[in-house]
């Protein structure tokens, strides 16, 4: 094929093809197979799906209708839209999470869907719910601490210069095509939306000053509403925090991929860059050095793979599979743990199994029932560690882990208890934002000032 | 108020050595919307792109409204990518939904007030500006993002695949609404699609390339009634047009036992690369049934036939001699079948041969060895 079909990108290649036919027959295209997902309802709109299959999680704003619904043992995000969008989308997520970029997991697209009166559907794009994490949207439901836009945001700059660094042009940058997860006191984002996204062997300026650009309308707009909707702390500057997203992607873009230049004699300063890069979580794969012609300089370019610096030393000593920030909290507690044993000579591995054994899994463990599917157990863990500190400084004296643990329990971890009613408040607004439901599309309720006479719409129905 | 021109513009992605797109000038009138479409690959979103300034211009440059903008940043260049994926606020009335871009952007007040109200009656939402996203229809709220894009009141708008994303009966919908929008508007407006369909209901005039060169460019009749190469004439229109390679004897397009009388003009004009043959063209419906005994017409053998009620369609082979230079199909609709619209109360069996007269007014012929259409503009 010519090289410039592969890469077009209005018509995808691989996989579904958008120029073929739609199937006459279901057709689920699967990275996995789960049984249960043949025997849900395809023939039905998703948004006339039962209660029974959904699970009740809060969701973004979307122009498209998304439900959460209990496949087997797993919770999926379904998203109804039309098949070439649905197929390319599936392909690109797939492609991201191959270059292990923080995107929501493809699960599987499904095509030839029909009503009972054998009328055609849309098709259905299923992700995989990312365990524990939440829309901005129900963050700013709860108690929030004042500084949460600003931890959000800068979450969402580390995404973007990771997909940018990846060659990832995503064309919809907000907060509502992310989802957040609690990384110690910060938070990572993760993309939910690629609809509009393309991969290219890496970016011009201008699609990374477009997408930066956008993203920072896009935040705005969205602090915008929640202020309207009295859901924003007073003190918040809208448009101070959507530059802020501005500020955040270029500094660290620029500590990630600017030329250095040294004097011979300076070589310290590469490995303080590279210190600086694993600070910011990056691991750098090779630095590139070059003598200037005369030879009085070295200029240094380090190449960047990806952020998780810490998080993979500690799944490399744990298993432990967590965020960045929680990984360096862990870390740190492990550092604490062989000298506090006085076990500085071991292999760290080694101690490392200990303090699972004796620290970390005795702790998650004390983890309430209803809790579980709210708190990851890295973030508990990191959070009675703070918690336990902030009592240590009150009595004037350490205080036992167990100590700890059950005053975390008991005054602290309500917070995370996002109650029911919130949740359909927070879905209700989602919903406000569908455009492309069908059962919505035509709303002929006379008494909501709805008159068909007024509709361009109407006109063209009746033509 | 901008006209857009592409002058000599090259994109070739790096690691390529083909361009993607090569040395394109087109000129999009102020006020002109222009459908650039193509198949897949074809460059046409890589256009779009670099006149967005999301994509590098290897060689060449690009004006909008006379400013030479090649190498500008987006934003910088005063055009919208139009309704991609708008979100809608619930919390915010539709008038705030529709100017919010504006606020950030600093436009005073009153202004913003002047341009959302002057969006709102065009797009029939004037009664609902004080309503939240709630209280509309799903269609209202895509007129609703639709308004966040014209309140800009840009030099350009791009729209890329617009309707992609919207399931058949809301695309058709929108196609009309999109096409009346902007003869209201008057703005400069470039859309890429692949689908011709679209190209000719929406464009005031089509631009149709291929492997990143410009084919044709000019009304959707235009392209329909004079298609300059073969590409453009199998592009364009659907069902699409039958065309095949016949030889030339004695002035005439031999077919099977048949023969088909050909504009002497297009005949003089083929060249010795073309080995006797010539292209032949026509669509669907420039064809009808003839008598036996007709002279100038051709023997199809019916493989199927369809009855919509107001059209009948027959599908057939063309009867050859059996040569392979006669076999040399090029492009047609249902498999390289012959399509012919006729009279539904006419439509004979399958199986049946029937012999075919082609309108020679509405014939199209092209020069196998460059495809160009004859008889050559001179």
């Amino acid at each position: 094929m010519d090289p410039r079909a592969i890469k077009a990108t209005s018509v995808q290649t691989a996989g579904i093809d958008a120029n073929v036919a739609e199937p006459k027959a279901l057709k689920i295209t699967a990275a996995s197979s789960n049984p249960k997902m043949f025997t849900l309802p395809w023939e039905k709109p998703l948004a006339t799906w039962p209660d029974d299959l959904l699970v009740n999680l809060p969701r973004g704003i979307s122009r498209h209708v998304v439900r959460f619904v209990r496949v087997g043992q797993e919770t999926d995000a379904m998203k109804e839209i039309t098949r070439p969008v649905a197929a390319r989308e599936y392909e690109l997520l797939r492609r991201l999470q191959k270059l292990d970029l923080p995107t929501v997991k493809p699960i599987a697209v499904v095509t030839g869907r029909h009503d009972r009166e054998g009328n055609p559907m849309e098709a259905i794009l299923v992700t995989e719910h990312l365990k524990f994490s939440l829309p901005y949207r129900a963050l700013f439901a709860g108690n929030l601490r004042p500084d949460t836009a600003d931890r959000l945001i800068d979450a969402l700059a580390v995404l973007l210069v990771r997909l940018h660094l990846a060659g990832f042009y995503w064309g919809d940058v907000s907060l509502s095509n992310v989802l957040f997860l609690r990384d110690a006191d910060a938070f990572s984002a993760y993309l939910v939306d690629a609809e509009t996204g393309a991969l290219y062997p890496s970016l011009t300026d201008g699609q990374r000053e477009y997408d930066i650009d956008l993203a920072r309308t896009n935040i705005i707009g969205e602090l915008m509403d929640l202020s309207s909707g009295k859901l924003l702390p007073d003190e918040v500057d809208e448009i101070g925090v959507g530059n802020r997203l501005v500020d955040r992607y270029h500094s660290l873009w620029s500590v990630l991929t600017d030329v250095d230049q040294f004097d011979p004699d300076e070589m310290w300063k590469i490995e303080q860059r590279v210190e600086k890069l694993n600070e910011l979580g990056f691991d750098v794969d090779e630095l590139e050095m070059k003598t200037t012609d005369d030879g009085k300089c070295v200029m240094v370019r380090p190449r960047v793979v990806d952020a998780g610096y810490a998080s993979r030393k500690l799944l490399r000593l744990t298993g432990l599979d967590v965020q960045e920030n929680q990984a360096r909290r862990l870390l740190n507690d492990l550092d604490a743990y062989r000298a506090s044993t006085w076990r500085e000579g071991e292999d760290l591995e080694i101690v490392a199994t200990d303090w699972m054994r004796e620290v970390f899994e005795p702790t998650v463990h004390m983890i309430p029932a209803e809790y579980r599917s709210q708190i990851e157990p890295a973030q508990f863990f990191h959070e009675v560690l703070t918690h336990r500190w902030y009592l240590a400084e009150k009595a004037g004296h350490d205080v036992p882990m167990g100590e700890a643990v059950v005053s975390y329990i008991k005054n602290v971890l309500p917070k995370y208890q996002l109650d029911a009613k919130a949740v359909d408040a927070i879905n209700a607004e989602a919903d406000s934002g569908v455009m492309d439901d069908e059962a919505s599309f035509y709303d002929s309720d006379e008494d909501d000032g709805y008159n068909p006479d007024h509709d361009p719409d109407a006109a063209v129905w009746a033509s | 108020m901008a006209e857009v021109k592409f002058e000599n513009v090259t994109r070739i992605y790096p690691g390529n050595t083909e361009p993607s797109v090569d040395d394109l000038n087109l000129d999009i009138k102020d006020g002109e919307f222009l459908v650039l479409v193509g198949p897949s690959g074809c460059g046409k979103s890589t256009t779009l792109r670099m006149l967005a300034g999301l994509e590098e211009v290897n060689k060449g440059k690009i004006f909008i409204g006379g400013k030479d903008v090649t190498t500008m940043q987006p934003k910088d260049r005063d055009i919208a990518m139009v309704f991609q994926n708008y979100a809608l606020y619930p919390h915010m009335t539709v008038e705030d939904n529709m100017g919010f871009a504006l606020k950030i952007a600093g436009t005073p007040k009153d202004q913003i007030k002047q341009r959302v109200r002057k969006a709102a009656e065009i797009l029939d939402l004037t009664e609902f500006l004080d309503r939240k996203p709630k209280a509309l229809s799903g269609g209202q709220r895509q007129r609703v993002a639709m308004g966040r894009a014209i309140v800009r009141e840009p030099k350009v708008f791009l729209m890329d695949e617009p309707l992609s994303n919207l399931d058949a009966k809301l695309r058709v919908q929108t196609r009309t609404q999109i096409a009346a929008l902007q003869r209201q508007l008057g703005v400069t407006t470039l859309y890429v699609t692949h689908d011709q369909t679209e190209a000719l209901t929406m464009g005031d005039r089509i631009a149709v390339i291929k492997l990143g060169i410009l084919q044709q460019v000019g009304a959707p009749t235009e392209l329909y009634d004079r298609p300059a190469n073969v590409f453009v004439a199998g592009f364009i229109g659907s069902p699409s047009m039958n065309i095949n390679t016949h030889p030339v004897v004695n002035g005439k397009a031999k077919i099977g036992n048949d023969t088909i009388d050909l504009d002497p003009a297009a005949v003089a004009d083929l060249t010795p690369e073309d080995k006797g043959q010539i292209v032949l063209g026509f669509r669907p419906e420039d064809a009808d049934l003839a008598d036996s005994s007709d002279a100038n017409a051709f023997s199809l053998k019916v493989m199927n036939v369809e009855d919509l009620g107001s059209d009948g369609y027959i599908y057939g082979n063309i009867l050859t001699d059996g040569s392979a230079a006669e076999t040399a199909a090029m492009m047609s609709d249902q498999n390289k079948l012959t399509t012919i619209r006729v009279n539904p109360r006419q439509l004979p069996k399958v199986g049946d041969v029937v012999k075919i007269k082609i309108d020679p007014t509405k014939m199209h012929l092209f020069a196998p060895s460059t495809e160009l259409r004859l008889p050559l503009d001179k």
